[in-house]
């Protein structure tokens, strides 16, 4: 029996009680487990790589490799109550965003401060007066929540620049349906289809019926490409390097083709420094000649140090009280805050303030003695650079070690993706990317080491 | 904190006008280029700042905000392809100092608050610890905070050589220390981390002298118990008495924290400053972009 191969956990595992035995929601799947035995299960792992390996799922190492994404297949399991918490949630707080961004740039905001808006990096003084196509600004949004138990998620920050993942989202959950579909018996798992929304979205910020719409990517050798190739092709738009598109003379973006250059409407953009990859862009850009996904400037709203205003942001524009909490965190331009983090930090999380993907992220608690000095040192000189947070003992989930055939705890997230169309209508894709930490760390970045797991919705 | 102990605002203010240019080059051309100045005259107690103008060549779009410690920053991003960058400011100001008559306090009745805390710990560039014994040794005997303040200033300013070209502006206090040569900025900066070291508030100041056209200065302010920051010098070995030869521009713990000119740009190459000066006018009426631009022409021609 596998099941009972599961060794006793902590209280904050999703599937397993402290005495070791499967909790409710995990029985139906650890019956099927159970049914198709240790052997089986072994095998289907294997097969899931190979087809993983197949179907390129893979992100980029370094100049010679790809390696598959590395997944986990034993899914998790949302029930639907939490995701529909999770949902009203994360749509509210898309919505708040997007509203500050329009008073930021084309009102008079007074939510955040004016040296911490105007000194961030990604904000951008030439967007003053600009509006945006439908006055959209955050098109693909992607939230890291982490769950505390019985339903408390909490939100730990924002992605609006270029957020990544949303394949590894539905990739990992196609792939473990097709190769164990014995593990979905019992379960109502709710479908969605990001290619229809995905579509629709663009569709609704062109003022064309049939638009050309591209995704830049940086290069086949950055470490999303198979992301890149795969949506692209899957909403049937084409892929784009910054050498491929220039603005011609009549001011328009064009794309380089065989057949003869063509016009593009949008821009699905998967690159930051967008004037570096095609210069003129900005320009053309602001005459609204060309339609950007995410639009240029929404970055100053995931500015870590932003992220603590978000609430006032949601009480000002949806005039409601957030409907997920997010993790306590510090500002450090108060003296009395830097004393307080000083005091405390071997309790606290600290990250930089415009670092992403897992980079300048700092555990403190679970941080070596060499590196919290030298961190503790920098937070002196340069207590700007960082903000403060709680550290969260967040909930765990199992992963099977198929070789040795044993379940191990480790440390989940859930990164949800949402994206907002040009009538304002956000959808927010059920189940998110849920991130596995490597053993002995709460760290759950996909950059930063660790894999992936298939998540579901369950009714 | 504000004067307790009658003003001690001398009694004249002096009204200038300032100009500022500067030109950096670039060895490709610059697609996008993000800069923040803080070139306009600080706002205090003994400097009334009015109008300042900031232009760039290509012109960019700007936003202006006051940062954490009043400075005012100008942040003008230019997306105008460019091989050359030119900055011009200028501005109004009523320059004024402190007077005499301030009273000295013992160095042990100094109690700072928690606002000004972060005006004794390490900063970027300078570490107290790293020059703590060679503040006791230059304080010696002296155990009141103008005591303490005249010794360092005056030992910085004799001992440690004016020399340029050896320093840069990543060279630290310890540095300065471990040297002993530098530049104003490398004096300030050694300067601040002793002060530190004994327990006095202490902050960098950009800014300019206005009797001595050409670069940029650098000096420091400590903190008095009663009459707030004032200001020194040690590269020329003034203490508080800084008349009206002295514009502040700006604050910080140390110049990591306020250079006149800091940015990020986009390009294949890298941006070098070409040349920078300053000049503050005791007699014009007014004062207009124009007349930072003709500052160009004192470039040395061999430089070009």
């Amino acid at each position: 029996m596998i099941s009972s191969s599961i060794s006793p956990m902590t209280v904050l595992n999703e599937c397993v009680n402290l005495d070791g035995s499967v909790k409710p929601l995990y029985r139906p799947m650890m019956d099927s487990m159970d049914g198709l035995g240790m052997e089986e299960l072994q095998r289907r792992w294997l097969a899931a790589k190979g087809h993983a390996a197949r179907d390129a799922f893979t992100f980029f190492l370094d100049p010679r490799e790809f390696r598959t994404v590395p997944t986990d297949w034993f899914p998790r399991l949302i029930p639907g109550d939490h995701w529909d918490t999770i949902s009203r949630g994360v749509a509210q707080r898309l919505k708040a965003i997007n509203h500050f961004l329009g008073d930021l740039y084309c009102g008079q905001q007074d939510i955040v401060p004016p040296d911490v808006m105007f000194s961030c990096q990604y904000y951008n003084p030439e967007l003053q007066g600009f509006r945006p196509a439908r006055d959209t600004f955050v098109h693909v949004y992607g939230i890291d929540l982490v769950h505390m138990g019985e339903g408390r998620y909490v939100i730990l920050e924002d992605n609006l620049r270029i957020p990544s993942g949303i394949t590894y989202q539905t990739k990992s959950v196609e792939i473990g349906l097709e190769v164990m579909p014995e593990l979905a018996e019992g379960y109502d798992i709710v479908p969605y289809d990001i290619q229809a929304a995905y579509q629709e979205m663009f569709l609704s910020l062109c003022d064309t019926d049939s638009p050309n719409c591209v995704l830049l990517t940086d290069s086949k050798y950055g470490s999303a490409f198979f992301e890149h190739r795969y949506l692209s092709e899957l909403f049937g738009i084409t892929l784009v390097e910054g050498s491929d598109l220039y603005v011609g003379h009549n001011g328009r973006v064009w794309c380089r083709a065989m057949g003869g250059d063509f016009e593009v409407d949008l821009i699905y953009r998967r690159v930051e420094d967008l004037e570096l990859f095609v210069p003129g862009l900005t320009e053309a850009y602001l005459n609204q000649q060309v339609v950007l996904v995410n639009a240029m400037g929404s970055g100053a709203a995931d500015d870590k140090l932003v992220f603590l205003w978000v609430p006032d942001m949601i009480k000002r524009y949806m005039g409601e009280d957030a409907i997920l909490e997010q993790a306590v965190s510090y500002d450090l331009r108060s003296p009395s805050n830097r004393q307080f983090v000083l005091q405390n930090l071997d309790k606290l999380v600290l990250k930089t303030r415009q670092g992403y993907g897992g980079m300048g992220v700092f555990i403190m608690p679970d941080l070596g003695g060499v590196y919290r000095n030298r961190l503790t040192q920098q937070l002196i000189e340069q207590p700007q650079a960082f903000i403060a947070q709680e550290t969260l003992d967040f909930s765990r989930h199992l992963v099977f070690d198929e070789l040795r055939g044993i379940f191990e705890e480790r440390y989940v997230d859930l990164r949800v993706f949402a994206i907002q169309n040009g009538h304002g209508e956000v959808t927010v894709f059920p189940g998110g990317l849920t991130r596995v930490s490597e053993p002995a760390s709460r760290v759950t970045n996909n950059s930063s080491g660790g894999s992936c797991k298939p998540s579901w919705v369950v009714r | 904190m504000q004067a307790e102990l009658g003003s001690p605002v001398a009694g004249q203010s002096t009204p200038v006008h300032y100009a500022y240019v500067a030109r950096y080059e670039y060895t490709d051309v610059v697609v996008q280029n993000d800069n923040f100045f803080r070139l306009a005259a600080y706002a205090d107690q003994f400097q009334q700042p009015g109008a300042c103008e900031i232009a760039t060549f290509p012109a960019g779009t700007s936003v202006t905000y006051p940062d954490r410690l009043g400075n005012r920053v100008d942040r003008v991003r230019i997306s105008t392809p460019h091989e050359e960058l030119v900055i011009a400011a200028v501005g109004d100001v009523a320059l004024g100092a402190p007077g005499s008559g301030i009273e000295d306090v013992p160095l042990a009745s100094l109690e700072v608050g928690l606002e000004d805390a972060e005006f004794l710990t390490a900063t970027t560039l300078v570490d107290p610890d790293s020059v703590g014994d060679a503040a006791r040794r230059v304080a010696g005997e002296s155990d009141s905070v103008l005591g303490a303040v005249r010794e360092i200033i005056g030992w910085v300013r004799n001992e440690v050589e004016y020399e340029r070209g050896n320093t840069s502006v990543s060279t630290t206090a310890a540095d300065v220390l471990a040297e002993m040569r530098g530049v104003c900025q490398d004096k300030t900066h050694l300067a601040l981390g002793m002060m530190r070291s004994l327990g006095i508030p202490a902050r960098y100041v950009s800014g300019l002298l206005t009797r001595q056209p050409g670069e940029t200065h650098a000096w420091l302010e400590f903190l008095h118990p009663a009459a707030g920051w004032l200001p020194a010098d040690p590269t020329k070995g003034i203490v508080i008495n800084t008349g009206s030869n002295y514009l502040k521009l700006a604050v910080g713990r140390d110049y990591s924290e306020v250079p006149p000119v800091s940015g990020s740009f986009v390009s294949k190459g890298y941006g070098l400053l070409d040349f920078a000066t300053a000049r503050v006018f005791f007699d014009k009426d007014s004062i207009g972009i124009d007349d930072a631009l003709t500052l160009m022409r004192e470039k040395p021609e061999q430089a070009r």
